[in-house]
């Protein structure tokens, strides 16, 4: 994939493992591509919405002027004086929807399967 | 502050048919097996803009905050595509520039809230008359966002104002003789104590008579608005061409606040200047995008349908 933005989760996302088991499916990279953007735009709420939720008012819009920077150690820093083991809670926050997402593929091989 | 906007509500949008209708595992229509992509895609998607909507609920009051109006939107519904090759600049960043047009086409609106925030960015602070280019603006985002040509100026005729405050209007008698008790029965939405209004319309009775009432005369006066022909540029020295243009004119009619739109049609001219209201709304309109009259009442985007085939039926359209 080019163009992929680097945010200051990249690095915890493995959309690897969705990759691989979207492969087994009959689907063509393009319709790959898009179905892996709607993973990543769900994660991305859904670790916004984790952080601002951990966050007052102010720290808020610290965080979000943070948020866009190159420097991701800033941003991590930040979270992690103002957030109780920030990067556990956004990992496993990115797990669940995985594992959410795994099942709905499981799901459908297994449809395909007694079909 | 842009940036931190941008960042927060980046979208991922894709690029593909996002009205698909499929029903898993078969096409309602024609019954065939629907492919693995569609099937996953609708319902992510689905998650994903439930996950978006709840997020947008809960954070309204800081995203709100943070930008200026004027950068929120360019901002925030940009970023389609940027795992995809594509060929806008914008979509290659989460940092727009301000000065890039929004490619509406590479980032549907697919939720009320998405269309609700993307509004109330173009639109002034003050309930008042429109610019040109916020008209223009607005008027090509609504177009393309519901697949209908929308503009402020039809037929080198428009209205004094596309922005204003809706009221409530009275039902019309649709033919001689009818009364509230024909138009509301148990399975009505709205109630008796509407009323019907004591005079007819602009355009007098819908239908000749209850028998000769068509499905199309009743959905004339269910969505009808009125509108203040009479303040429109010109009327004075044209009154009988923009009487035809008015006479059930379709009009895209949008509440800024909450995203809901339906396609009404000129029913009635009105209301008087000094009632402080700029159009009124049947109370089907009215229930339909939760408008309220009096203390509560607020502003709605207000713009013709160019329908020349008359294809776009009348009531409640949703993205």
């Amino acid at each position: 994939m080019t163009n992929t933005p680097n945010y200051f989760y990249t690095s915890l996302i493995p959309v690897s493992t969705i990759t691989i088991e979207l492969s087994y499916l009959d689907m063509s990279e393009t319709e790959k591509l898009e179905l892996i953007a709607i993973i990543h735009s769900h994660l991305h709420y859904t670790i916004l919405d984790l952080v601002l939720s951990n966050l007052n008012t102010e720290d808020k819009k610290i965080f979000l002027r943070h948020a866009n920077n190159i420097d991701h150690q800033e941003t991590w820093k930040f979270l992690n004086e103002k957030i109780e083991k920030a990067e556990e809670k956004i990992t496993n926050a990115v797990k669940d929807v995985q594992n959410e997402l795994l099942k709905d593929i499981n799901d459908l091989k297994i449809t395909k399967k007694a079909a | 502050m842009d940036k931190a906007v941008c960042f927060v509500l980046f979208l991922s949008k894709n690029p593909g048919n996002l009205t698909d209708t499929i029903v898993s595992p078969y096409h309602k229509s024609t019954m065939q097996p629907i492919s693995d992509f569609h099937h996953l895609k609708k319902k992510w998607l689905k998650k994903k803009n439930s996950v978006q909507k709840e997020f947008v609920k809960k954070h309204k009051e800081i995203l709100h905050h943070l930008a200026p109006k004027h950068h929120l939107i360019g901002t925030l519904m940009l970023a389609s595509t940027p795992f995809l090759t594509v060929s806008s600049a914008a979509a290659n960043t989460i940092i727009p520039q301000q000065t890039q047009p929004v490619e509406f086409q590479q980032a549907p609106i697919t939720t009320n809230e998405e269309l609700s925030l993307l509004l109330k960015n173009k639109l002034p602070d003050q309930v008042q008359p429109l610019t040109t280019p916020q008209e223009t603006d607005i008027a090509t985002t609504l177009s393309s966002v519901f697949h209908m040509k929308v503009s402020a100026q039809l037929e080198g005729i428009r209205l004094d104002r596309s922005y204003g405050i809706i009221g409530k209007e009275q039902h019309l008698r649709r033919y001689p003789g009818d009364t509230i008790y024909d138009q509301i029965n148990q399975n009505s939405s709205t109630p008796i104590s509407d009323g019907l209004a004591p005079g007819l319309g602009a355009w007098g009775y819908f239908a000749p008579s209850k028998e000769q009432m068509t499905q199309e005369d009743n959905l004339r006066e269910k969505y009808y608005i009125a509108v203040q022909t009479f303040l429109a540029p010109g009327w004075n020295e044209n009154i009988g061409t923009f009487g035809k243009f008015f006479r059930y004119r379709k009009m895209l009619v949008v509440n800024p606040d909450n995203g809901k739109a339906i396609v009404t049609d000129i029913g009635d001219a009105g209301p008087a200047p000094f009632t402080g209201k700029h159009l009124g709304g049947s109370p089907e309109v009215m229930q339909y995008l939760d408008r309220v009259d009096g203390a509560q009442r607020g502003p709605v985007i207000y713009l013709f349908i160019d329908d020349p085939h008359d294809t776009i039926p009348l009531g409640p359209i949703t993205l």
